[in-house]
């Protein structure tokens, strides 16, 4: 296990309140991490702080590696892109970090066939369905060979056939040991999942696996109210 | 056609529309993708009160105009990002102002001056000194354009993406903001501060209905913007009759609004035509 980043007693305060209270995480290359948390809990916050878009107040983000991380990145609410004429092609393209002027259009071709979004690579980015527009800024994410994937509510607005395609491809990327961390408010999609489940509300609840997550202790700390686990055909 | 280019002042005209044609669509394409197509109308207003001060202060016009124009549109673009007032009313604001304080000094000048000439262009005042101006400032634009163009197009997608992607945003704004600021007062002699955010807009516009990416888009709005901009030029020497002389600017600016409403016309009609025979 090598580690990607560590974050050390992280207070973030906005406008006089206090959203991220000493938040203390490591992340390894073999993590795909769900943070999970009710509404206003500080889970986009805490990303913004580990994507480097938000500075804390107080406490230290460590890079192990001495260079900051590149980070694949998946927003919460997908840009439709309203004005702009782009194509799927143009939108994966921008997610090089390379020099002007460099051509790779091969690799985007080859990723798109293994993503299966290799016909939609002429089409413009607003005639996409919004499925098909968080698969697509995914692989634009991916195309880098970004050191971690930070992916903020990637289970909302979309279907649970697309949801699972999502996880499908995630889980194929952590198995090449690039850690992936994803907020969401889906117990069940954390748990299906993720290795290991930090739970935020303001503060760090519970961090460990994700096996050891599911109980009414845990879940009622993640949600904020009274949550029982039930026994089915002998699974939890 | 021959006839014009016999006239030093036409063949002036027709380059710095070539200049413009070229340029104006290459920013424009980056305003319209990042939703702020008025702001083209506020810097022209920028560049109207710029060369106020420099007419009431009898100090070059042209030098007043630039710099008030950029340090204006720094300021502007620091306003809209902050979160006090939301970039609509900021805009609003910019645009009345610097008109107010524009035609408060024009009027308190001594000099006597054809204010139409500076809202709606003139072909005779366009000399050799503004086409050098003009060609080293559409150089510029296309060079730094060339360089920035993945940066721009990337912050025109999402301005997070953009800053993970270790761009700094808020340089690449100033820089389109600014180069935009620039090019306006070097085409202001030609088509006039009230007209000069049609050419950066409208072209942008055409193109979008007639291709399907992005950078065809801006090629394509070059070729259609100077199309339109030769034949205004041309139109407004042989419509001009002595002592009245039509402004090439609003001339480019009917054919292009002409075009636009033709290719939005024939597209509805092909959607019209698609869903109708649908039922």
């Amino acid at each position: 296990m090598t580690k990607i980043l560590e974050l050390e007693g992280i207070n973030v305060i906005r406008n006089h309140n206090l959203i991220l209270d000493n938040i203390s995480l490591s992340i390894d290359d073999s993590d795909f991490l769900g943070l999970l948390g009710p509404s206003g809990s500080g889970k986009t916050t805490l990303l913004q702080v580990i994507c480097g878009l938000l500075v804390p107040d107080t406490g230290k983000i460590k890079y192990p590696n001495k260079e900051k991380p590149k980070i694949g990145y998946l927003p919460q609410s997908i840009p439709s892109l309203p004005n702009s004429p782009a194509t799927v092609m143009e939108l994966i393209a921008s997610g090089f970090n390379s020099k002007p002027f460099t051509n790779n259009n091969d690799q985007i071709v080859q990723l798109a066939k293994e993503m299966a979004i290799d016909h939609l690579l002429k089409t413009k980015v607003t005639q996409l369905s919004g499925g098909q527009r968080q698969i697509v800024f995914l692989v634009r994410a991916l195309i880098d060979n970004p050191d971690m994937i930070v992916l903020d509510e990637p289970s909302s607005s979309i279907d649970t056939k697309t949801q699972s395609k999502i996880f499908q491809i995630l889980a194929n990327v952590n198995d090449k040991k690039i850690p992936v961390i994803f907020t969401t408010h889906d117990s069940f999609a954390v748990t299906n999942s993720a290795n290991r489940i930090a739970c935020i509300n303001k503060k760090l609840d519970y961090h460990g696996s994700s096996k050891d997550f599911l109980s009414n202790k845990h879940l009622a700390e993640a949600y904020g109210y009274n949550v029982d686990v039930v026994s089915h055909h002998g699974h939890d | 056609m021959i006839e014009i280019l016999t006239q030093d002042f036409m063949v002036n005209a027709l380059i710095g529309a070539v200049i413009l044609s070229i340029t104006a669509p290459i920013l424009g394409m980056f305003v319209v993708s990042r939703r702020i197509s008025l702001i083209g109308d506020t810097l022209s207003h920028f560049a109207f009160a710029g060369v106020a001060i420099g007419v009431f202060t009898n100090f070059f016009p042209f030098l007043t105009a630039i710099s008030f124009s950029i340090i204006a549109s720094l300021l502007l673009l620091k306003l809209m990002q902050s979160n006090t007032l939301n970039s609509d009313a900021v805009l609003a604001v910019f645009f009345s102002s610097t008109m107010a304080i524009g035609t408060v000094l024009l009027s308190l000048s001594e000099q006597v001056i054809n204010i139409n000439e500076i809202l709606f262009g003139s072909l005779l005042w366009i000399t050799r000194t503004d086409l050098l101006y003009q060609g080293i400032v559409g150089l510029s634009i296309i060079t730094i354009a060339l360089f920035s163009y993945n940066k721009w197009f990337l912050i025109s997608i999402d301005r997070d993406l953009s800053r993970i992607n270790n761009t700094n945003v808020n340089f690449y704004d100033n820089l389109l903001l600014v180069l935009t600021s620039v090019l306006i007062v070097v085409s202001v002699r030609m088509v006039g501060v009230l007209l000069i955010s049609s050419l950066l807009i409208l072209p942008i516009l055409i193109a979008l209905q007639l291709t399907n990416n992005f950078r065809n888009t801006i090629f394509i709005a070059i070729v259609i913007s100077l199309f339109c901009s030769l034949a205004g030029v041309t139109s407004s020497y042989y419509l001009s009759t002595h002592p009245s002389i039509i402004p090439p600017g609003g001339i480019i600016v009917i054919i292009l609004s002409a075009v636009f409403t033709l290719v939005l016309l024939k597209n509805n009609l092909k959607l019209d035509n698609k869903f109708g025979s649908n039922f």
